[in-house]
């Protein structure tokens, strides 16, 4: 089994009118007995979370590992000291912070994502299905690590309604084949949520997997599930493959009239189950 | 020569007959390529100044391996006469820098008589025909073509419109996203009108003419070669062809 990974992040037109700077960030990293993807997007409305997302993001793959999904809150409160760390080195606030987290982890053994916050999680199967998971916040408010300490918490909390408040919504999609898609819609608790909603999937079954930032939600008129088909089409899974398909599908994008509006990251792990690298 | 072996490379063929190779672009790992041919008289005339031929090559190669650019630029050398098959010879095919070996470079050995049309046209074919399987690939690409002359054509079976047919298809924009083509000739005052007209012809963006071939001038042709490529490397990306190539050498 031998891992390719690769990462990119591109600016969406309304931070280019606007003159802000992108507020996605991507990373994508192969170690010796995993593969990790990141994604980190930025709230529009904070401070510097162009930088808080990088900081995020650095600061997750920094404690990565294979098994972070047997205790997901020592990997938070990791995530969240360092995070704090280079904060105050700069003197950054909890405005810049708030960022978004998707981490996908995938060892020979098992495959898992987790959200903190809002995104999405393209898996494509070996057995040609393919599956789009979306996981979005009440309030287009979601949660971010930075509001971990026990102050930002509690008015994290007390917005959304309380743990058990139905904030996090939740939409998958399965592609069966050219014609027929299967879908579903549930939500979860803000609890659930603040711990990070986790999915699980064999290796063995998955031919690649890639996070998203929520940017695929607005390209034009195009439906997610058919925006994410388009950037993981990849013509080959060597080198800067993620870099080459996803400029190349904006500019065709942008071309049609259909520039994306928001920021979009991603960050994908290819699985070659007939190499034995791993 | 390659230090990627035979099964790395894919072997094409344009024009019917001319030969061209390069790394298979699933060896490649950047996101966009500059291809740079340079192609180079090696008849007869060119006897005399063979030696510092090949440093103005070397040297060209060795400084676009230290620029900043140097992991977005592949790299083809050939030479021409009527002495080879089909009268191009090519030393290397398109080769990431950091795979070119420049001691490893034959030496330029002239004898023959002057397939400058065909030499033109097979390094404009063989960059659009790799260009495009690069394009297929997901690549950004885009190109420059550098010929050097010491003479007028002789004994080509291509001429200057079939020349310009395979220009007109790289300046297209569907397959590169640009190209430049220079001529560049050494030690060919006599030929200066005639060479101008084959540029006009062939629709070649430029030509330089360098009037003796001394070492000093062959070493300025070797500086402007690797700028010329290293500005259109900076360029892949843009849309649109480098608007920096240096007026004179």
């Amino acid at each position: 089994m031998k891992f390719s990974a690769d990462s990119h992040f591109l600016i969406g037109k309304q931070h280019e009118s606007d003159n802000k700077p992108c507020q996605d960030y991507a990373l994508a990293q192969i170690n010796t007995d995993c593969a990790i993807a990141i994604v980190s997007d930025g709230c529009s409305s904070g401070g510097r979370t162009d930088l808080g997302a990088r900081i995020v993001a650095c600061a997750a793959i920094t404690h990565a590992h294979k098994n972070i999904y047997a205790d997901l809150g020592s990997f938070e409160s990791a995530v969240y000291k360092t995070m704090w760390g280079v904060a105050e080195l700069i003197e950054l606030n909890i405005e810049d912070l708030l960022a978004t987290l998707v981490i996908a982890v995938v060892s020979k053994e098992h495959t898992f994502v987790h959200f903190f916050g809002d995104g999405a999680c393209h898996v494509k199967f070996r057995n040609g299905r393919a599956m789009l998971d979306r996981t979005s916040w009440a309030h287009n408010t979601p949660y971010y690590i930075a509001n971990r300490g026990h102050v930002a918490r509690e008015r994290f909390l007390k917005f959304h309604g309380g743990e058990m408040a139905q904030s996090v919504n939740r939409f998958v999609e399965q592609k069966i084949n050219e014609h027929d898609t299967l879908s579903a819609a549930h939500s979860d608790t803000c609890g659930n949520g603040m711990r990070g909603i986790t999915l699980a999937y064999p290796t063995d079954e998955i031919e690649s997997i890639t996070v998203f930032s929520d940017g695929i939600e607005q390209v034009g008129d195009i439906p997610p599930l058919e925006v994410v088909e388009m950037l993981t089409g990849f013509k080959n899974t060597t080198g800067d493959f993620a870099k080459r398909r996803l400029r190349q599908q904006v500019a065709t994008w942008k071309k049609d009239g259909k520039h994306p509006m928001d920021d979009i990251s991603m960050a994908t792990i290819h699985i070659n189950h007939d190499s034995e690298d791993v | 020569m390659p230090r990627f072996d035979s099964d790395d490379m894919h072997q094409g063929q344009t024009g019917g007959r001319f030969g061209f190779s390069g790394v298979r672009t699933d060896k490649l790992g950047a996101s966009n390529y500059t291809l740079a041919d340079i192609v180079v008289d090696e008849t007869g005339s060119t006897s005399t100044f063979a030696d510092e031929l090949k440093k103005m090559v070397k040297a060209s190669v060795e400084s676009l391996k230290k620029n900043s650019r140097s992991d977005n630029i592949l790299v083809r050398v050939s030479t021409f006469s009527t002495r080879h098959p089909n009268g191009v010879r090519e030393i290397h095919g398109y080769l990431p820098l950091a795979d070119i070996d420049v001691t490893m470079y034959d030496d330029i050995d002239p004898a023959g008589m002057t397939p400058l049309f065909d030499a033109a046209f097979s390094a404009v074919a063989a960059s659009n025909a790799y260009g495009k399987m690069l394009k297929d690939d997901g690549y950004d690409v885009n190109s420059i073509i550098i010929v050097i002359t010491d003479g007028d054509d002789t004994s080509s079976s291509f001429g200057p419109s079939r020349v310009a047919a395979e220009v007109d298809q790289a300046i297209s924009g569907e397959v590169l996203e640009s190209c430049i083509t220079i001529l560049i000739g050494v030690n060919a005052a006599r030929f200066r009108a005639k060479l101008e007209t084959f540029r006009v012809e062939a629709k070649f963006d430029h030509y330089k003419d360098v009037a003796d071939a001394t070492p000093e001038s062959l070493a300025k042709i070797g500086g402007f070669i690797s700028q010329s490529v290293s500005s259109q490397s900076q360029s892949v990306g843009s849309g649109g062809p480098s608007q920096n190539i240096a007026a004179t050498i």
